[in-house]
């Protein structure tokens, strides 16, 4: 077989499309055809340079420009409505103002003056999730800052409405979950109380089970639980 | 994970983020054959998403002979062809040798660049940009059937489904895509 008849096959003997014939043939010239050998590499090298291409991955707003050009509108990630101040932060403010009450207190705190647990012990005598390390802790009447630990120990209170009965069950389970407790309950009004540490699964919890409620034919903005953070540490 | 056909019979059915799964699903896929076709970042996502949004009004015509994946890439090949040649029948118009007459004499033209953005000049330094050069310059049958069958890795009766040829005209044509690449990309590989 001529040169440029074997070189028009080496596609395909590459693929393993041609019969067993042909492919006889072309092994039989390439063992003697350097010419040709050499044209069978250079084309697995351009395969194999072709096939290892990086993958180019989508842009990460490939989704939403589809949504627009459907005219989609965005669908709200978090539905749940935060007011005034996330809790997080709250717990963190309230934490500093108690602090600095107890550092105002005749005889407990003054400042420059270094005051170990006891008295810090006293003051969150009613809390239920009284952290046992305050019994080991120092904090400094100047420095006002919250540690980390102490702010997991604290508590805070939001009032949660539900727009429906079975609303008010799901709540009350996770909110028993997470170690808090439903203080009163007027109408689809849940005022409840729940450590600090856990505020924040709270509102994923709340988000997820709304999630599961979340029905595509249904309104896109739909807010199933109103939160609103209310209360304060004891 | 739903199948696809699940997934459109709910979008059919309405449910919206059904679609979006399919669109998570393929975009990654999609959106690199498009890259590899259209040799732009730019380009390629304007392509992909008017390949997914295509797909999604004319979803109810999807017969179901074919996979999802190989129905979307039939779509968006075709989208890319026309699109390559509106470009190139647009750079086509005016030549960028040509002086442009203005008040203050004549001044040299300069037309942005459509084929590569800023990123992908950079890349061009590289064996990866000289590959990808080489591609740009095939014409656009010979450019999707690489593209599928080499870079993709997509079987023979997909790319004959997404391309509405025969499996011979596949392989004739594959054959002359690379023997073009070879030539151009002699120095490289």
């Amino acid at each position: 077989m001529e040169c440029k008849i074997i070189k028009d096959l080496l596609s395909e003997y590459l693929e393993g499309d041609l019969g067993d014939l042909q492919k006889a043939q072309v092994e039989e010239h390439l063992s003697v055809c350097k010419d040709c050998t050499a044209e069978l590499e250079s084309l697995k090298r351009l395969i194999k340079n072709l096939g290892s291409l990086k993958k180019v991955a989508a842009p990460p707003d490939l989704l939403d420009g589809i949504h627009r050009q459907l005219g989609i509108q965005p669908k709200k990630k978090v539905s749940v409505n935060r007011i005034w101040v996330p809790l997080e932060a709250a717990g963190v403010l309230v934490s500093i103002i108690l602090i600095v009450l107890f550092i105002n207190q005749p005889g407990i705190l003054k400042k420059g003056q270094k005051a170990t647990s006891p008295a810090l012990e006293g003051a969150y005598k009613s809390d239920k999730f009284m952290p046992e390390m305050f019994n080991k802790q120092e904090i400094s009447g100047e420095a006002l800052s919250v540690p980390q630990e102490t702010r997991a120990f604290l508590e805070e209170r939001t009032v949660i409405t539900a727009r429906t009965k079975e609303d008010v069950t799901k709540i009350k389970s996770i909110v028993k979950e997470l170690e808090g407790e439903v203080e009163k309950e007027e109408a689809n009004n849940l005022y409840i109380k729940i450590p600090a540490k856990n505020a924040t699964i709270l509102f994923d919890r709340l988000e997820s089970a709304e999630k599961e409620n979340y029905s595509p034919s249904a309104a896109q903005d739909t807010v199933h639980f109103d939160i609103q953070f209310s209360g304060s540490n004891q | 994970m739903a199948l696809d056909f699940e997934l459109i019979e709910k979008t059919l059915k309405g449910e919206k983020t059904a679609f979006d799964e399919l669109v998570l699903k393929y975009q990654d896929r999609i959106f690199n054959i498009a890259y590899r076709m259209m040799g732009s970042y730019e380009e390629a996502k304007d392509a992909s998403q008017e390949a997914f949004v295509n797909a999604f009004k004319s979803l109810a015509n999807f017969r179901r002979e074919s996979s999802f994946y190989t129905y979307l890439c039939q779509i968006l090949i075709n989208l890319c062809k026309n699109r390559l040649k509106r470009l190139n029948r647009d750079s086509k118009l005016v030549s960028i040798d040509d002086p442009l007459p203005t008040e203050d004499g004549e001044v040299k033209l300069e037309i942005p660049d459509k084929t590569f953005s800023p990123r992908d000049i950079l890349e061009k330094k590289d064996k990866e940009a000289r590959v990808q050069e080489a591609i740009n310059a095939l014409d656009e049958e010979h450019k999707a059937v690489v593209v599928l069958r080499d870079i993709q890795g997509s079987s023979y009766e997909d790319i004959a489904q997404a391309l509405n040829l025969n499996i011979g005209t596949i392989k004739s044509r594959l054959h002359r895509a690379r023997q073009e690449l070879k030539n151009k990309l002699k120095d490289v590989i």
